[in-house]
């Protein structure tokens, strides 16, 4: 539990921005509570029940987290209504969800919590959109413009805080995932036209509006669903693969997990660590039926990932992760000008060698065993110091808990 | 542009008539300034979304020139929506790819007939274009009927003139084409491009173009996640196959042994008229069923004595892991209980639970029957290749016992029409 340890701090400090953010979103909501006290209740009604039908259309992304969006009627709401009113619908509406996910998840505390600060930090970016609502209006803003406006700010809060939150939870910053944004400015620019329509549908055009943002956002889902399937076969085919070289099924998720583990300490982009990921998970292909000890040199490791490319070349979508394993071989390119990928590339050597010397050595032996293994070839001081600090961070964590 | 036959050029003729009367007949109504900008929006939101259209693999391509054409049709009929369906019809990329000017001609009258009839609807029931008159509280079920009548008209013109020209062109059957306009295609089109057209003419009639253009940010952002999703949904089987392949390639004796089986599998399973579903089920399933036998030692794979019980046993176990392996796909999911089964037989002598007849999975028998076909005209180590002729002999001797005797003859019978075919061209 040393608190020198850089890596370690690093890694706190979204933590701390997030905590920060969520006691900054108490003070604010609490600060807002007299307002709502003056709500109109049957227009919170309405406002919360239309909320409640956009979060029950859950978006899930690819590391497993759900959410619900209500941007499209908090937009339109705040235009065409009271802020107040909307203050207090988002409150309500988030704690019908806390009581279903109290009465349905069988992890009830974790669930709780999770929809509770989303329903604080939601109503915090409400509370500060109000007021600047109030100035846009009166400043004489056309409901179009005032309403994109609002709804720009509010959706930048949200995905922001919410990538924050990711970022802190799983180390992956989900939201930032292209097609998520774009539901946020099918909800923004929705409420905005159907605010601009309040005067010619009224109440119906807004729950038309909900219900084409909805059908719109179900495009995301079908997309997610199909990337979802990707991963999941090139997860059968991996356990297949380790089956076929005589290896438990699971050892190359095990790999797979240590280098993507290296990979973000090293600040790989989402992409590279994407192919880094299908890689090291598809890494022994090339030894298939081919009765061989795991290896354990540099040279070995190199041989391997040549047949594992050789096997995946022609696969379009596994073209990024035969790409990484050729640059196994490095061109010589010194580390400073290295390319992502061929970090990567490093990275998946370090990995493979590192599960592979596992079973003969630990901690600091292990990333001196690797070291030993990789010898002289250049290009490697990052990963094996970011190995050392990721083996070292786990060995603090198993002897603290 | 001579390759179209003469009946095609016909019927584009006749088209091209019908479409001119329909014009004649349509209402003329009188343009202010400010409609000729909303109706240049629409014209160019028509020839645009045409050009981005998406190609789904339910629902065959959607764009959002329905959605406009309806939107002038509703808006101010007549020739002004004829003019936006023309619009509509040809996009710039296909005349610099040099379509048929027949391709063209045929487009651009087909369009024009449908939102002339369109219009005409609206006229003959007495529903006049919103820009005559229009208040949200005068709307009643009559114009209501009207409006959903003419949104009917527009789709069904469409849908039949272009079934018309396919059932032509590729000397299918009327009621093939006909039957090959999706219901999805009618849904998307009636239930939310319908709306949606209406929706723009009511915001380019109250609001004008501005709001038009923000609406038109969720549709173009929708287009880009619809054409990935299409992009990945359409080259799953493939990139699963081109996998598979790669983890054959590795022994002589099953390579493209998986491959050979979904092809025919999915053969068998479209003559059989499964659903779409189905047969790409059956497809994904046949190219994954010996995915278990990865784990087994490759010396017992290999092997040209008799197993030992052990060996057996080792082989025995290769549909529970497959499954096992498949079951953790969702996408495929399904097809785990195919794999699972492929090994059991309808007189219960199967492996791994012995089930018997109908209890055996429907797409677990259709893949039998190929498996089994492939495995005896393939090289093994204990024997050669049989003959396709041998073979298929051997499958009637077991049908109704080790296969599925309805689907084996299907096979066997799918196979000698191929074979009559062949000898045809052959001679």
């Amino acid at each position: 539990m040393s608190s020198s340890n850089p890596r370690k701090l690093e890694s706190r400090v979204p933590l701390v921005l997030v905590h920060a953010a969520d006691l900054v979103s108490l003070v604010l909501v609490l600060a807002s509570l007299p307002s709502v006290l003056q709500a109109n209740l049957g227009y919170v009604v309405l406002l919360s029940l239309l909320m409640v039908i956009a979060e029950a259309f859950l978006i899930r992304l690819p590391q497993g987290d759900e959410y619900g969006l209500n941007l499209f009627v908090v937009v339109a709401g705040l235009v065409v209504n009271s802020g107040p009113n909307v203050l207090a619908a988002v409150l309500v509406a988030g704690l019908i969800r806390l009581a279903t996910a109290t009465l349905t998840s069988r992890h009830a505390v974790i669930v709780q919590s999770q929809v509770w600060r989303l329903m604080i930090r939601r109503a915090a970016l409400v509370a500060v959109a109000i007021p600047f609502c109030e100035w846009l209006r009166s400043s004489g803003a056309a409901a179009l413009l005032l309403a994109l406006a609002v709804g720009g700010v509010l959706a930048a809060g949200e995905v922001l805080i919410l990538a924050l939150d990711f970022q802190s939870r799983s180390g992956s910053a989900g939201l930032a995932y292209r097609p998520v944004l774009s539901v946020y400015a099918v909800h923004v620019a929705l409420g905005a036209v159907f605010a601009d329509l309040f005067s010619t549908f009224g109440w119906w055009g807004i729950a038309a509006g909900l219900l084409m943002a909805i059908v719109l956002q179900s495009g995301l889902t079908l997309l997610l669903a199909i990337t979802r399937a990707y991963d999941e076969t090139i997860l059968a085919l991996s356990r297949a693969i380790d089956l076929g070289v005589g290896l438990n099924p699971g050892e190359s998720e095990k790999v797979a997990n240590l280098a993507v583990g290296i990979g973000k300490r090293l600040g790989l982009d989402s992409r590279t660590l994407e192919a880094l990921n299908r890689a090291a998970l598809l890494h022994s292909i090339g030894s298939l039926h081919d009765a061989q000890s795991p290896p354990s040199t540099y040279d070995e490791v190199c041989g391997l990932l040549a047949g594992s490319c050789a096997s995946l070349e022609g696969v379009p979508f596994l073209a990024s992760a035969a790409d990484l394993m050729r640059r196994c071989v490095l061109s010589g390119s010194t580390e400073s000008r290295a390319e992502p990928f061929d970090v990567a590339a490093r990275t998946l050597v370090v990995a493979v060698l590192c599960r592979n010397l596992s079973t003969r050595f630990a901690g600091a032996e292990l990333v001196r065993a690797v070291r030993a293994s990789i010898g002289p070839v250049s290009g490697f001081k990052a990963p094996l110091a970011e190995l050392s600090a990721l083996l070292g961070a786990s060995e603090t964590a198993s002897s603290g808990s | 542009m001579s390759d179209y036959p003469r009946a095609f050029k016909t019927f584009v003729w006749s088209v091209v008539a019908c479409a001119a009367i329909a014009v004649y007949y349509t209402p003329r109504p009188p343009l202010s300034h400010g409609d000729f900008a909303s109706l240049l929006a629409l014209a160019a939101l028509a020839q645009v979304s045409e050009a981005l259209a998406v190609s789904l693999p339910v629902a065959g391509s959607v764009s959002l020139s329905y959605a406009a054409v309806y939107a002038s049709v509703v808006l101010y009929g007549g020739l002004p929506a004829v003019i936006v369906a023309l619009c509509g019809s040809i996009t710039v990329q296909e005349i610099r790819q040099h379509k048929s000017i027949w391709a063209v001609v045929f487009n651009a009258a087909q369009m024009a007939a449908s939102a002339a009839l369109s219009c005409l609807v609206l006229d003959v029931v007495g529903v006049p274009p919103l820009t005559s008159s229009w208040s949200i509280h005068a709307v009643s079920g009559k114009l209501l009927a009207g409006w959903m009548l003419a949104a009917l008209v527009l789709w069904f013109v469409n849908a039949l003139m272009f079934s018309v020209a396919v059932s032509i062109t590729r000397g299918l059957p009327l009621r093939h084409t006909l039957h090959a306009q999706k219901l999805a295609s009618f849904l998307i089109n009636l239930g939310f491009l319908a709306p949606l057209g209406f929706l723009m003419a009511v915001v380019l009639l109250r609001r004008g173009w501005p709001t038009l253009l923000v609406l038109a940010i969720p549709f173009v952002l929708e287009r880009q996640v619809l054409r990935a999703y299409v992009r990945l949904a359409e080259s799953y089987t493939d990139n699963v196959r081109l996998l598979v392949s790669a983890i054959e390639s590795k022994d002589p004796y099953t390579r493209g042994h998986s491959e050979r089986v979904a092809f025919m599998a999915r053969k068998l399973a479209t003559r059989m008229k499964l659903s779409p579903r189905q047969v790409d089920l059956v497809e994904r399933a046949a190219l994954l069923h010996d995915l278990g036998k990865i784990g087994v030692p490759i010396s017992v794979l290999r092997s040209s004595a008799e197993l030992d019980p052990e060996e057996a046993q080792q082989i025995r176990l290769h549909p529970t892991t497959g499954a096992d392996l498949v079951s953790r796909i969702a996408l495929v999911s399904e097809a785990s209980e195919a794999v699972l089964s492929h090994h059991e037989r309808p007189d219960g002598a199967g492996y791994p639970r012995g089930l018997r007849d109908s209890d055996i999975p429907l797409i677990a028998r259709v893949l039998a029957c190929a498996d089994v076909f492939d495995a005896m005209t393939s090289d093994r180590p204990y024997r050669s290749a049989l003959g396709t002729d041998v073979a298929l002999q051997e499958i009637v001797r077991v049908a109704g016992t080790q296969l599925d005797a309805r689907i084996a003859m299907e096979f066997v019978r799918m196979l000698q029409d191929e074979q009559t075919m062949q000898n045809v061209h052959e001679q």
